[in-house]
């Protein structure tokens, strides 16, 4: 477990001249083990005739530390700053063991368009690995910078980014009237571009994307009744999609997109059901007379795993997307496991764990059926892997509740910027 | 004794009942859309309550109409309309059954009275299964209104998870005093 002591505060603030400066990304590193491929990225050059702020090189220096599998040098310990090919001097980064390196360069082309230039060196073997072009305007910076860094992270791991992802929020704030003003919110992957696509006065609960990343689901507390929602992202246009007796809460989009997974009460305690979107059939997976909910699908859309108390306390149970099928107790170790989802490769679960420290954010391992703590907070919610797998996310709660990006490992952590007010649940797009 | 105390309960109980209703409902729809962030109203009352007498249970929502002459007393179980639960659990105390009761008759003499009974819990555990936890509690605290004799006609019950904490607060202290089931006819 990470104590304070062995963490250091990175601060890493780019080096650019006045109009140039950007805000301060904060990203948190557990020292114990430096295990990342160690990349440097060069503050990019800008020309004198640009005056306008633009978010640069330190998006992909933040996108590269989130995922734990980079350590990106402070540019404090740089020998020499290239912005242009013929300026680079390899022996240089091989003197302070960086293994790759980034440099860039941004020009005016008119009046609203900048062109980036950038390239990745292995500087083992001195050789270029890509060098490309891309034209931004002010609005559209951060998602060219976002492009560049998947191109490095693609380019060096092998595996796509969830760079170019995005995230579903809600959130809770007081209004001057002091009432509670509920909202759900879309934004980049790292809180940016923040866009509120639902205000409310009731509670909006477990947001889930579809597939293709242009519908979010979600449950709204009623006065007497939960009923769950779908609202089309871009247009805002919503319909309830289920309203049946007692409460319908906890929708989980099916991988297909076709289905949702959710949790009702029509029979007095909460159950778990499959609502086909196209025909509004619903069929019932389980029966028991506890607590059954939080259903989520497995990549392959075969099963759905649950929370249950059916034995002593929260526990996550597995069972066939099918009526009448054998129900498979999962997790076996701590006080209570509970909102468990699948790893994009279906292997392990990510859930909240309670292993006598409190509610934590844990890595199931279907396999072994071990538990892996991650996180380092204790009133954790709603954690879910990134689209790749390669980041997780978690709500934090407590005094201060934030959204969290850890490293798959815990070892990076970082805050995401969401809007004012208490943050409550988030949702992962899918890679698309 | 008991019984004594019941009447004596009711009695006051019907002087109040009718300016009640609507103070009831009135404080009802605050609590639905008071801020979890909000230290005002209910939850600083119950918080400066709770140090001064060490009884938890004195303080439900609607407690501090009630309990204004009876400070001498122990606990009149009409001047409840809470009841309080372990961690992850939704199992009725003695105590608790003791309060369900003596509201249990009041709504027997008064026929025309719908109860509604809202379960709540507290911030620890997922969001959605702390829904369904209150939903159990509820249901428990139902279970025995018609145990006692109260037409499950009369009932509606829901639950609001962790969403409208009685107490801010992330210790045992505010988390004993949010795992709860307030109710009101």
């Amino acid at each position: 477990m990470p104590n304070a002591a062995s963490k250091i505060l990175l601060m890493i603030i780019l080096l650019l001249a006045g109009a140039h400066v950007h805000a301060v990304v904060t990203i948190e590193i557990d020292q114990g083990v430096k295990r990342g491929i160690p990349i440097a990225i060069v503050p990019f050059g800008i020309s004198d005739d640009i005056d306008q702020e633009l978010e640069l090189d330190e998006v992909i220096r933040s996108d590269l530390s989130r995922t734990g599998r980079f350590d990106v040098l402070n540019v404090d310990k740089f020998l020499q700053s290239p912005t242009k090919v013929e300026d680079v001097d390899f022996a240089d980064w091989k003197l302070i063991s960086v293994d790759y390196l980034v440099i860039g360069s941004i020009e005016r082309v008119d009046e609203s368009n900048f062109r980036i230039e950038t390239r990745l060196f292995n500087v083992f073997n001195e050789k270029q690995i890509f060098g490309s072009q891309f034209i931004a305007t002010t609005s559209s910076d951060r998602k060219v910078m976002h492009q560049i860094a998947n191109e490095v992270y693609e380019r060096i791991t092998g595996t796509k980014s969830s760079f170019h992802t995005r995230i579903a929020y809600t959130v809770a704030s007081v209004t001057s009237e002091n009432k509670t003003e509920h909202r759900l919110v879309v934004a980049d992957y790292d809180g940016k571009n923040a866009t509120v696509i639902l205000k409310t006065d009731s509670p909006i609960l477990s947001p889930s994307w579809s597939p293709d990343s242009e519908k979010i689901t979600y449950s709204i507390l009623g006065r007497d009744q939960s009923k769950i929602w779908v609202q089309e992202v871009s247009s805002g246009n919503r319909q309830i999609v289920a309203e049946f007796k007692g409460q319908n809460r906890s929708p989980s989009w099916s991988p297909d997109g076709t289905r949702l997974a959710f949790a009702n009460s029509r029979d007095g305690n909460s159950d778990i059901f499959i609502l086909t979107l196209a025909t509004r059939e619903i069929i019932q997976l389980t029966t028991d007379r506890q607590i059954d909910t939080e259903p989520a699908w497995s990549p392959d859309a075969d099963y759905i795993v649950f929370t249950s108390n059916r034995g002593k306390g929260a526990q996550i149970y597995k069972v066939r997307a099918k009526e009448n099928q054998q129900i498979e107790r999962l997790t076996i170790y701590g006080k209570s496991n509970s909102r468990a989802s699948y790893s994009p490769t279906g292997k392990q679960l990510i859930l909240i764990t309670d292993q006598g420290t409190g509610n934590q954010v844990g890595i199931f391992d279907i396999e072994s059926k071990s538990i892996s703590v991650v996180s380092s907070t204790s009133i954790d919610d709603s954690a879910v892997y990134s689209p790749n797998g390669e980041m997780l996310m978690y709500v934090v709660e407590g005094r201060d509740r934030h959204i969290k990006i850890l490293s798959p490992d815990g070892r990076i952590q970082s805050r995401v910027e969401t809007l004012e007010g208490a943050v409550n649940q988030v949702a992962w797009s899918w890679d698309s | 004794m008991i019984r004594n105390l019941f009447i004596i309960g009711i009695t006051i109980f019907s002087l109040v009942l009718l300016a009640g209703c609507a103070k009831d409902l009135e404080s009802v729809d605050i609590t639905t859309v008071d801020s979890p962030e909000s230290s005002e109203g209910v939850s600083g009352d119950e918080v400066s309550g709770v140090s001064g007498t060490g009884d938890a249970v004195q303080f439900g929502i609607d407690g501090e109409d009630t309990t204004g002459t009876g400070d001498t007393q122990a606990v009149d179980p009409l001047s409840q309309r809470t009841v309080y639960f372990g961690y992850d659990e939704s199992i009725v105390s003695d105590e608790a059954q003791t309060i369900i009761r003596a509201h249990a008759e009041v709504l027997l003499d008064n026929p025309d009275a719908n109860l509604e009974i809202f379960g709540h819990a507290d911030e620890r555990g997922t969001r959605e299964y702390n829904l369904a936890l209150g939903d159990q509690r509820a249901v428990a605290v139902s279970s025995f209104f018609q145990e006692f004799g109260v037409d499950v006609s009369r009932i509606s019950a829901i639950s609001y998870g962790e969403e409208l904490p009685a107490v801010i607060g992330s210790d045992e202290s505010a988390w004993s005093l949010n795992r709860r089931v307030e109710f009101d006819y």
